[in-house]
C-alpha cells in the first residue's frame, strides 16, 4: 500500500484548524487508514510543517478511550502509531462536531488490508521476528503503564518502515476498547458482550487477540469465515477457543504451543508477556493444559437442545430471553446445577433467583420482570459473562460506552434504564469473586447509578447516567449538540451562542445532567425551582442561579445574549418585590447589570432569598395592618367611634364642673369685694 | 348579694345624709334664721332640679346648685355684714333685682346641663372623624407602599 496515497474527495472543502496547531484536510481522504469507526484524512502539523500525519475523525456516538489518551500521548514509542493530540473540531462535511484523534503516519501498509481478505501467510520465523517480538515488546510496556491495547488485529497491524522489517500496533483510542474488534478477537466472556459493552480488561485479553491475530496471520485468512459471530461464540463456549480456531488447520507443530497458550479460555491458564517473550526467546514453556470447564454428567434440555456446562446453558437463555415463560423453572436448573455438576455455591445462587416473584403487575411489567429473572439465572449461571437483559449485554464497566454509543437508539435506552431499575449491575457485582480494590467503588457506583434513574427530575434520570459513566461526553441536548461540550467550562458559552432574545433560555434533561455530572456544586436546588410549575417565577430564579453559580465558578464575566433572553422573566421577577420604593430601586439597578450581563449581581439584585424574604414578610404584616386600618374605618364610619348617652354623660360632667369653677370665683370675687 | 349589700349601703348613706341635712337644716332654722329664710328661698331652682334629677351623680343638680349659690352668695355677705335680721332677709328677697341675680345665676346652670351635653357629642363625632382621616391617611400609605394587592389580600 502506497504511503502517500490521499484520495481527493469530489467536494473542495476548507481545511480545518484544530488548537491552532494542526490543519486537517477534509478533501483529502486517506482510506486504507481508516478505522471502523472512524474516516482518516491528511492532516498537517502546523508548528514544524510535518505532513507525515493523519488525523481519524470519530463518527457515532462512541466515545474515545478516555483513561488511555493521555497516557498514550505521553508515551511515544516506535512499535505503535504515535498519538499526537485529541479533541474536536467543527467538521465541514455536515457542520456537526467530531471527535478527532491525531496520529503519525505509519512508514508501511497495513498486515491485513481487510480482515475478510486473504494474505500470504507468514512464516514463522517473520512472525517470531517481526510480528510477535515488537508487539510483545510494546504490549509489556503498555501494561507498565496500565494500558490495555484491546484492537489487536491483523489490519490494525501496521509495517513500520518501508521494507516490512518490523510490525507497529495500529491505534487503540478511537473508540471504546474492543468497540471495533470483530468477535473472532474477543475472548469467550467479552464476546458475549455487546461491541460498546466491553471493557478494558487485563493484558491477558490483549493476548488472547493477538494469539487469533498470530493464527490468521499464519494462515492468511480467516479460520472460520462460515460461522456466524453467534455460531462461533457457541463454539467456543462448547468446544474451547484452541478447539475452535486453530482445529485442524494446518500450523506447524511448533507455533500451536504459543496458540495453545495465548488461546487458552481461562485467563489464569492464558500465557502472559512473560511466557510469550520467553517462548519467543526460545524457552520452550510446558504444554498449557487447557482445562474445559465443568460439564454435567446429564444434560439440561432447554429449547429442544441438551446443554453440558452452565455457561453453555446461561448463553442460550440469554438468547432467548424473549420466548422464555415461567415454564423454564428456576428451581429444576438449580438442582441440576447442584446434583449434575456439584456446584453448590453456583446451584445456591440459582436458587436465590428462584426465589422471586413474578405474579404482579401487568403484561409490559411480568416481561420486564422475567427478563430480568432471565438476567439473574444468566449470572448465577455465569457470574464471568456480562450482565445479559434483553437484547442489552455488557460487563460493568462497559455500561458508559454502551450507553453512549446507543443513546440515539430510544429501545435500548430504555433498556438500560429497566435494567438500572432491576438493580441487575448490582446482582452482577454480588456475583462477581475474587474481585480487586475497585470492587466497592463500583457497588457505590451502581447504587448511585440506580438512584439515578429512579428520580426523574431534573439532573437526574438515564441522562445523568450518560454523563458520569463518560467523562468525556459531549453534551447531547439537541439545542447545543452542534457545540461539541464535552467539559463544564465550554457549556456557558455554548448556551450563550444558542439564546435568542425573547425566546426561553436553553435548558433540557440533557444539560441539566451534564451539569450535575460535572459540576462540583450543589445545583440541585436550581433544577428543582427550574421544574417547579407552581409559580412563574420559582423557574426564571432557578436558572438565574443556576448560571449565577456556573458564571461565578467557571466564567465567562458576562452572558449578554443568555441576559437578553432571560430578560423579560427577570423583569416579571424584579416586578414581583410587593414593596414598590424597593421594586423601582431594583428595577433601576437591573437597566445596569443587564448591560453587564453578570449573572451573580443579577441574582444578588433580583432573586436574593433574604431579600425576597424580608418583602414577603413586609407584605404580609402590611397585608394584615391594612385588614386592621380597614377593620378600624368602617367601625367608625358605622358610628362606632361615637357613644350619644357617654357623650351626654360628659357633657352634664362638664358643665356641673364648669359651674362649679364659675360658682368658686365668682364666691371668691364677692369676698373680696365685700372686704 | 353583693349587689344587693351595695344597694342597702347606699340607701343608708342616703338616710344620713338627708338625716345631717335635716339636722343642718333645722340648727339653722334655730340659730340663722335671717340666712335660713334667704337661703330657703334663692336655692328653690336647685331644690326643684334635686326633685328632677335621675343621674345618679347628681350632675343637674350641682350645675343649677353651684351656680345658684354662686348668685345668692353677695346677698348673704350683704345680709351677713348688715344688721342679719328677718327683716333685712324680707328686704332682699323682695327685691326684683336680688331674685334676677339669684335666678339668672341658676338658669345659667341649667343651661349648662342642657347644652354641654349636645356640644360633647358634637366634639365626639368631630374627634371619630380626625381619627378616621388619620387612618385612611395611614391605609393610603400602605397601598402606595405595597400596591393594591396588599388591600386585595387583605379582604
Amino acid at each position: 500500500m502506497a504511503e502517500n496515497d490521499a484520495v481527493d474527495e469530489a467536494v473542495d472543502l476548507p481545511v480545518v484548524i484544530m488548537d491552532d496547531d494542526f490543519e486537517i484536510s477534509p478533501s483529502k481522504r486517506l482510506p486504507h487508514l481508516d478505522s471502523p469507526t472512524a474516516r482518516a484524512f491528511a492532516a498537517k502539523d502546523l508548528r514544524d510543517g510535518n505532513e507525515y500525519i493523519f488525523a481519524l475523525i470519530c463518527d457515532g456516538n462512541a466515545p474515545l478511550r478516555d483513561s488511555v489518551l493521555m497516557k498514550l500521548k505521553l508515551l511515544p514509542n516506535p512499535e505503535i502509531l504515535r498519538l499526537l493530540e485529541f479533541g474536536a473540531v467543527d467538521w465541514p462535511e455536515d457542520g456537526q462536531r467530531h471527535k478527532v484523534v491525531l496520529l503519525k503516519k505509519p512508514l508501511g501498509g497495513a498486515l491485513m488490508p481487510k480482515l475478510g481478505g486473504k494474505i500470504k501467510p507468514l512464516g514463522q520465523t517473520m512472525m517470531m521476528n517481526q510480528v510477535l517480538k515488537p508487539v510483545a515488546s510494546i504490549l509489556g510496556k503498555l501494561a507498565f503503564n496500565g494500558i490495555t491495547h484491546r484492537a489487536i488485529r491483523p489490519d490494525n497491524l501496521y509495517y513500520g518502515d518501508s521494507t516490512r522489517s518490523s510490525v507497529m500496533l495500529g491505534e487503540c483510542v478511537s473508540a471504546p476498547p474492543g468497540y471495533n474488534q470483530p468477535m473472532m478477537f474477543e475472548t469467550i466472556e467479552s464476546g458475549m458482550a455487546m461491541a460498546a459493552g466491553r471493557h478494558a480488561g487485563t493484558p491477558a485479553d490483549d493476548i488472547y487477540a493477538l494469539g487469533v491475530t498470530t493464527l490468521i496471520l499464519l494462515l492468511g485468512r480467516n479460520p472460520v469465515p462460515y460461522l456466524k459471530d453467534e455460531e462461533l461464540l457457541h463454539a467456543k463456549i462448547v468446544q474451547g477457543s484452541y478447539g475452535v480456531l486453530v482445529g485442524k488447520n494446518d500450523i506447524l507443530q511448533s507455533m500451536r504451543e504459543p496458540l495453545r497458550g495465548m488461546l487458552c479460555d481461562d485467563p489464569a491458564q492464558r500465557w502472559g508477556n512473560d511466557e510469550l517473550q520467553m517462548w519467543l526467546n526460545g524457552r520452550r514453556q510446558a504444554t498449557t493444559r487447557i482445562t474445559p470447564p465443568a460439564k454435567a454428567m446429564r444434560a439440561f434440555r432447554f429449547n429442544g437442545n441438551n446443554y453440558f456446562t452452565t455457561r453453555a446453558l446461561a448463553n442460550a437463555l440469554a438468547g432467548k430471553w424473549d420466548t422464555i415463560t415461567a415454564s423454564v423453572n428456576a428451581e429444576d436448573i438449580a438442582n441440576w446445577v447442584d446434583r449434575s455438576i456439584g456446584d453448590d455455591d453456583g446451584a445456591a445462587a440459582v436458587n436465590m433467583v428462584a426465589g422471586k416473584s413474578l405474579d404482579k403487575g401487568g403484561d409490559s411489567l411480568k416481561s420486564s420482570l422475567m427478563a430480568a429473572r432471565v438476567a439473574r439465572l444468566c449470572m448465577a449461571l455465569d457470574p464471568k459473562a456480562p450482565i445479559r437483559y434483553k437484547n442489552f449485554s455488557a460487563v460493568f464497566d462497559g455500561l458508559g460506552p454502551a450507553l453512549a454509543a446507543n443513546f440515539d437508539d430510544h429501545n435500548m435506552v430504555h433498556t438500560i434504564e429497566e435494567l438500572l431499575l432491576h438493580e441487575l449491575p448490582l446482582f452482577w457485582l454480588g456475583m462477581q469473586k475474587g474481585t480487586t480494590g475497585e470492587h466497592p467503588a463500583r457497588i457505590r457506583l451502581a447504587k448511585r447509578l440506580i438512584q439515578y434513574v429512579t428520580k426523574p427530575r431534573l439532573g437526574f434520570g438515564i441522562e445523568r447516567c450518560l454523563y458520569e459513566l463518560n467523562p468525556t461526553q459531549r453534551c447531547l441536548s439537541p439545542l447545543i449538540s452542534h457545540a461539541g461540550v464535552t467539559e463544564i467550562h465550554q457549556l456557558l458559552p455554548a448556551m450563550e451562542r444558542v439564546a435568542q432574545p425573547g425566546k426561553t433560555p436553553p435548558m433540557d434533561r440533557h444539560i441539566s445532567a451534564f451539569i450535575a455530572a460535572r459540576f462540583a456544586g450543589d445545583v440541585n436546588e436550581s433544577f428543582v425551582a427550574i421544574a417547579d410549575k407552581r409559580d412563574n417565577t420559582r423557574p426564571t430564579i432557578g436558572f438565574l442561579r443556576l448560571i449565577a453559580v456556573l458564571q461565578s465558578a467557571l466564567g465567562p464575566p458576562s452572558l449578554p445574549r443568555l441576559a437578553q433572553a432571560m430578560a423579560p422573566g427577570i423583569k416579571d421577577i424584579a416586578e414581583n418585590y410587593y414593596n414598590r420604593p424597593l421594586r423601582r430601586q431594583v428595577m433601576a439597578q437591573l437597566r445596569k447589570l443587564m448591560e453587564q450581563a453578570d449573572f451573580v449581581e443579577i441574582y444578588n439584585t433580583v432573586a436574593d432569598g433574604a431579600t425576597r424574604g424580608a418583602d414577603a414578610q413586609g407584605f404580609a404584616d402590611a397585608t394584615r395592618a391594612h385588614a386592621a386600618i380597614t377593620a378600624e374605618i368602617n367601625f367608625l364610619e358605622r358610628g362606632g367611634g361615637t357613644d350619644p348617652v357617654r357623650a351626654r354623660q360628659n357633657g352634664r360632667q362638664f358643665a356641673a364642673g364648669l359651674s362649679m369653677f364659675l360658682a368658686l370665683v365668682a364666691v371668691a370675687a364677692a369676698a373680696i369685694i365685700s372686704l | 348579694m353583693t349587689q344587693k349589700t351595695n344597694q342597702s349601703h347606699g340607701v343608708a348613706m342616703t338616710s344620713i345624709i338627708q338625716l345631717l341635712f335635716g339636722a343642718v337644716a333645722l340648727g339653722a332654722m334655730i340659730f340663722a334664721l335671717p340666712s335660713f329664710l334667704l337661703l330657703v328661698f334663692a336655692m328653690l331652682p336647685t331644690f326643684g332640679a334635686y326633685v328632677i334629677d335621675y343621674n345618679p351623680n347628681r350632675s343637674l343638680t350641682r350645675s343649677v346648685g353651684f351656680l345658684n349659690f354662686a348668685g345668692a352668695w353677695p346677698f348673704l355677705l350683704q345680709l351677713w355684714t348688715g344688721s342679719n335680721s328677718v327683716i333685712q332677709s324680707v328686704k332682699m328677697l323682695t327685691d326684683p333685682y336680688a331674685w334676677l341675680l339669684i335666678y339668672s345665676a341658676a338658669a345659667l346652670g341649667w343651661l349648662f346641663y342642657l347644652g354641654f351635653p349636645s356640644l360633647g357629642l358634637v366634639f365626639q363625632d368631630y374627634s371619630a372623624e380626625q381619627q378616621a382621616k388619620s387612618l385612611r391617611i395611614a391605609r393610603k400609605k400602605l397601598e402606595v407602599e405595597w400596591g393594591d394587592e396588599v388591600m386585595d389580600r387583605g379582604h
